[in-house]
């Protein structure tokens, strides 16, 4: 092995069924459908962009206000605010491939009905090269609880999804950290047909204004995201690659840098996704895919997919 | 009256603080930030890092007093383009952004939001300011009294010493009056409907507390009067990507939606906000 390679390395990263020329992706309610964000970056250069998550119809979201700052993080409530999938459909989907941007589409709904309806109509928008179940959204069928909370009601899902859309399509389902055991819950999607999985979304929080003496979101509880979370999200990350060394990994949780990116995948993911960082600087994604790329290329490796999980080879627990 | 169409999207940029002056509690920081001061606008803002103080990863969106050019009078003896910016320490974030001494630099992101409507040459404007909102007024003000414009500002405050700018707006030119929660209750809009009746104004220009915005705008609207305000709403990244900002208002065709501040405003026409469900979503709200 050279003391210094003067080659750079190969960034292509899975992402389910699809490559990505590199491994960097913009999380879910974290860049809107792009438009904002075209003002900072060129949107061609991040390795995909996940949308808000879409419901059938439009919604309104949540009252202001909306989100609480907490320490090293913040929690938000934004209560899913969306045009609903038409308008995906007809506007923001085409409009993001002609940017030359590579969507992934995050499905949303509060019956499994839903999730299908949506996921069936995006499936064959061309340019999107995966779809992300966003199953921490209550199921109004089964009393509000979350379909991510169980390993049935998350498979359910995962199965409604797969006989309506084509078996080429990249299903990915994102899992909360916020259940008895996330590699119950990951097992039981695999199995019902999702192609990777993406961890974590945020983990449920509150504050309490203690100038009000009420919860400081309108709706009490929130999304607690940002640097905070991280150590989460590498846990599950870890666990989730322990019990499936093969299945592609989306991770994210609090990445602000390209020393976290690594972090995250040495503990297993293959792609990373970033969100809150980007409220901090608009060009987050591609500042944290340069700073990865430049701490590859130090450590000598000759491509990314050489290193995906490389802390559970070195010696491990 | 014609409201700029779009908000500005800004750009980031490490801003050195070349001079400071504490005026009361709030600090002036004039800081050189050529990017920033070519683009800026009267009422719009930057998104101010805080270095991470005590855990926190949210910038802090802060009006701009003013911004200067190389072409333009300076009197702090500054060459360079600058900005100036007026911060009210209410937290350890504000708080360390009020600390900053000269040589130190902060890091920018602006101008942001949609401006004032450009001031009409030879026309006439009734500015009210209550507290740190005068901020966002004074460069409107500047602009307007440079276009022979009259210039009326109404300047209040909890209390005398937290009145903000009361020189700065008398040497623009401009008529000023003060009033204090220490003065007659109601003061502040019996002046208000005094000089509204005094008019014909091309606008009422208002920056003030959400609680104190709506009875400005019922009384702009009960003399037929166009009225701008500058709203406030907790802001995760002032660039339009988190959604945090919204508040319910109209759009362009009526409809109530949840609309970012960040983006349809901060300033804009006051009549479009649905000021009795600030803090709902309004029933009948269009989504989306």
């Amino acid at each position: 092995m050279p003391a210094e390679s003067t080659d750079r390395p190969d960034m292509t990263a899975r992402l389910g069924r699809s490559h990505l020329p590199t491994p960097i992706v913009a999380s879910s309610g974290c860049v809107g459908f792009g438009r904002d964000l075209n003002n900072y970056v060129d949107l061609s250069a991040l390795g995909a962009i996940i949308t808000k998550s879409v419901f059938p119809h439009a919604y309104n979201g949540r009252a202001s206000p909306r989100m609480a700052e907490t320490p090293s993080g913040m929690l938000n409530g934004i209560g899913l605010q969306g045009p609903g999938v038409d308008a995906l459909v007809d506007e923001d989907l085409p409009w993001l491939v002609a940017e030359g941007a590579r969507p992934v589409v995050s499905v949303a709904g509060t019956t499994v009905g839903h999730f299908s309806e949506v996921a069936s109509k995006v499936a064959h928008s061309p340019g999107v090269i995966a779809l992300e179940l966003n199953i921490s959204c209550p199921n109004m069928e089964r009393g509000g609880e979350m379909f991510a909370r169980t390993p049935s009601a998350a498979a359910d899902v995962v199965a409604a999804v797969r006989t309506v859309i084509p078996a080429t399509t990249s299903l990915l389902v994102k899992l909360t950290a916020d259940v008895h055991d996330i590699v119950e819950v990951a097992s039981s999607c695999l199995a019902a047909g999702a192609d990777g999985l993406s961890l974590i979304n945020s983990l449920r929080g509150m504050v309490i204004d203690t100038r009000r003496r009420r919860p400081a979101l309108s709706g009490g509880t929130g999304g607690l995201t940002g640097p905070a979370i991280r150590p989460i999200a590498v846990r599950c990350i870890w666990e989730v690659r322990e019990a499936h060394p093969l299945v592609p990994i989306l991770g994210g949780g609090g990445v602000w840098s390209g020393r976290d990116a690594y972090e995250l995948i040495l503990a297993g993911a293959d792609a990373v996704s970033v969100g809150t960082a980007h409220f901090d600087d608009p060009a987050a994604s591609i500042r944290i895919g340069e700073e990865l790329e430049e701490i590859l290329c130090s450590a000598g490796a000759a491509s990314l997919s050489d290193v995906v999980g490389a802390a559970h080879e070195s010696g491990g627990l | 009256m014609m409201l700029p169409k779009e908000a500005l999207t800004g750009v980031r940029e490490t801003a050195v603080v070349i001079a400071r002056q504490q005026a009361g509690s709030y600090a002036r920081l004039v800081l050189r930030a050529p990017a920033i001061a070519a683009r800026f606008q009267p009422g719009t803002f930057v998104a101010a890092a805080t270095g991470g103080i005590g855990g926190t990863i949210l910038r802090r969106p802060l009006a701009i007093l003013d911004a200067r050019h190389s072409e333009t009078q300076a009197p702090l003896a500054m060459t360079d383009e600058t900005i100036e910016l007026v911060v009210s320490p209410q937290n350890v974030g504000t708080g360390w952004l009020a600390d900053r001494q000269h040589g130190e630099s902060i890091d920018l992101l602006g101008p942001l939001g949609r401006p004032f409507a450009p001031p009409r040459p030879n026309g006439k404007l009734l500015l009210i300011g209550r507290g740190h909102g005068a901020v966002s007024l004074y460069s409107l003000a500047k602009e307007a009294v440079n276009r022979r414009a009259e210039v009326v500002c109404l300047l209040d405050g909890a209390s005398h010493d937290r009145i903000f700018g009361v020189s700065m707006f008398g040497k623009l030119g401009a008529s000023v009056s003060l009033t204090t929660d220490q003065g007659p209750k109601g003061a502040l809009l019996s002046l208000l409907r005094d000089y509204l009746n005094m008019g014909p104004w091309d606008s009422v220009c208002a920056c003030a507390p959400m609680w104190l915005l709506p009875d400005i705008v019922n009384a702009a609207q009960q003399f037929n009067t166009p009225v701008q305000v500058s709203l406030e709403s907790g802001m995760a990244c002032g660039t339009g990507l988190c959604l945090t900002c919204t508040l319910p208002m109209k759009d362009d065709a009526g409809r109530g939606r949840m609309l970012r501040v960040c983006k349809e405003g901060p300033v804009l026409d006051g009549t479009r906000v649905l000021w009795d469900d600030l803090n709902r979503v309004p029933e009948g709200c269009h989504a989306g």
